[in-house]
């Protein structure tokens, strides 16, 4: 990230903000969209949290921080659109894939119907880690850092998420939980 | 059955698949609002600097206990007011629907003791459809939660822990305050004796805009309690329900609930926060065992001073960026108190904070959080000893110089209701 960048943007440069907006739009779409799971929210998402970035650009202290901040923002941004839009509404707009991964790849694991039904029923939190972490390839302390709370709980968070998954996963899997029930 | 390892490694496939994300309509959005959107400076920096993280802040509490407190918070907060369902087994023994909205939060009660349960907080977490008791230290009694008719609970036990039996339901009526600020539970029938021992009594509701904090959020008027702030602290932290009460008129709210750290705010200005502090003006705070801060703005505190009320009091006389005006008595919780206004020292023109953004101004108090003063800020301070070797100063911090007596009108008759009961 080329800081130089980022101060002009700090004292109001808004085309080092047009640079650096277009170096995150395409990557701010696809994480909102994998956390929200609807593309019209995601887009709202993005464009909330880009201009937040903007709008909040001079409150930042440390301009080498400026991805993690930014990401900070866009889960902020994410967090608001999740809980105006009803995450996961029915009338989800599932998305054509460009290039499928190869059907025995992925069976040979778990299915992806099986994945996005397990995912959908993810609290907010729980997907925010898993995206940041199995999309984006952060490291639970650059989590911590983007998502500003300890380490500690992202790897706690991350158990957890992948605990939460893996029931989801079984349980879709069972015939029915009514034996639970006495 | 899948393994954890199974299912990381097809979620990480499945996330990386590429999709249609094209940003370019998002972008032509965004560059078309810019103009008409003004950059925020940051003017709080003048104020209270630097807010150190929560990581840092808790590493400096070290508390074992505070870590897997605050890990297991964030898991409960995770679990809180979702419209999913759990991932865990469901059983099909709930007749009811959804619980209603002034439910689905924490809500903080006393300890109490829970059969084959030690607990150092009470604190019940409902989500749309579930129920779980967390000890302050680990969740347990996780049920489906159901609402049956107005006033009536039902819950149902999906795992077997702290006595519980799968399947056992219980039968809860509860009222909510006007406001929906307090709740107060009875019981109607439970199997669970623990769970009973857990639910039934009087509690506070938790909206935090904190995630990551279980403060109290906006409140109605009346008698509230702190749940995690510790004005005592004696060895190891815990949490401790009520260390610190007050009463508040309409209006207020509680925004920050740490161990060292509590503060009210006025509703108007909570509106406006993000959670993070950044912004704290127009607030109350209390601070635990402040030291004096080190005069270069260093995250350290000043050598040669104690740390008794009195002590405070000769550190900030002697500072010459500081102007503070005649001191006063006061009686805080039965305790006596003193209080005075501080000012910065006209013509001054040192600086803190951060070296690239730095401000005018000098600094106050440390306590693993930051206090300094700016150019044009007046806040007053209410400083007391509460006799066992602690002191807390409590920090009225107005929006502007130009509404200090205003705010502290409103806000010196809240600080006089405080008490900090010895545990």
């Amino acid at each position: 990230m080329d800081t130089d960048l980022v101060k002009r943007a700090q004292r109001g440069d808004s085309e080092a903000f047009t640079s650096l907006a277009s170096g995150l739009g395409d990557r701010f779409l696809a994480v909102s969209n994998r956390i929200l799971g609807d593309i019209g929210l995601a887009e709202d998402a993005t464009q909330q949290a880009l201009l937040n970035v903007w709008r909040d650009l001079p409150k930042l202290r440390d301009p080498a921080r400026f991805e993690a901040w930014a990401y900070r923002l866009l889960v902020r941004a994410c967090y608001a659109e999740g809980h105006r839009g009803r995450l996961w509404a029915p009338n989800l707009r599932l998305l054509p894939v460009d290039e499928p991964m190869a059907a025995d790849h992925m069976d040979s694991v778990i299915n992806r119907d099986q994945l996005e039904r397990a995912f959908r029923r993810l609290t907010l939190k729980h997907r925010l880690v898993l995206v940041l972490h199995h999309y984006l390839d952060l490291s639970p302390d650059e989590i911590a850092d983007a998502l500003d709370v300890p380490a500690g709980t992202i790897a706690s968070r991350m158990h957890y998420a992948l605990r939460a998954m893996r029931l989801a996963i079984d349980v879709d899997a069972a015939p029915t939980p009514k034996e639970v029930a006495r | 059955m899948s393994t954890e390892n199974d299912v990381a490694r097809s979620l990480r496939l499945w996330l990386k698949e590429a999709r249609h994300e094209d940003a370019d309509r998002v972008l032509v959005l965004v560059f078309a609002q810019v103009p008409a959107t003004p950059q925020r400076r940051a003017n709080w920096l003048a104020r209270r600097f630097p807010p150190m993280s929560n990581t840092i802040r808790f590493g400096i509490a070290a508390a074992v206990v505070v870590v897997a407190a605050i890990i297991g918070f964030t898991y409960i907060n995770s679990q809180v007011g979702s419209d999913e369902p759990s991932p865990a087994p469901s059983p099909s023994a709930n007749l009811g629907g959804a619980l209603p909205d002034g439910l689905r939060h924490p809500f903080l009660g006393e300890r109490r003791d829970v059969p084959g349960r030690p607990s150092t907080a009470a604190i019940l977490v409902f989500g749309a459809s579930t129920f779980e008791f967390f000890d302050g230290t680990t969740t347990s009694m996780r049920s489906s939660a159901a609402a049956m008719g107005s006033g009536q609970l039902q819950v149902v036990s999906v795992e077997g822990t702290a006595g519980c039996e799968i399947g056992d339901e219980g039968r809860y009526a509860y009222t909510l305050s006007p406001g929906g600020s307090l709740m107060t539970i009875t019981l109607g029938s439970d199997p669970c004796p623990a769970r009973a021992a857990a639910m039934v009594g009087e509690f506070q509701r938790s909206d935090c805009r904190n995630a990551d904090n279980f403060c109290l959020g906006n409140l109605e008027a009346g008698s509230y309690s702190s749940q995690y702030v510790e004005p005592r602290p004696a060895g190891e932290w815990e949490a401790r329900f009520g260390a610190l009460t007050y009463t508040v008129p309409e209006g207020w709210a509680a925004s920050a609930d740490f161990p060292e750290l509590y503060q009210l705010m006025t509703q108007s200005e909570y509106a406006t926060d993000e959670g993070d502090c950044g912004d704290c003006d127009a607030s109350i705070n209390v601070w635990v065992n402040p030291l004096p801060a080190a005069p270069n703005c260093s995250e350290n505190s000043a050598a040669g001073y104690g740390t008794s009320a009195a002590d405070l009091r000769t550190w900030i006389a002697d500072q010459p960026g500081l102007v503070s005006g005649p001191q006063h008595d006061v009686t805080i919780g039965s305790l006596s108190a003193f209080y005075f206004d501080i000012e910065l020292a006209p013509g001054w023109t040192a600086t803190c904070g951060d070296p690239a953004n730095p401000f005018i101004g000098a600094p106050i108090f440390f306590n693993g959080y930051h206090l300094a003063i700016g150019v044009g800020d007046r806040q007053r301070f209410v400083l007391l000893d509460l006799g066992d070797g602690n002191t807390v100063a409590i920090n009225i911090d107005p929006r502007d110089a130009t509404s200090f007596d205003a705010f502290v009108a409103e806000a010196m008759p809240i600080v006089e209701t405080f008490e900090f009961p010895a545990p």
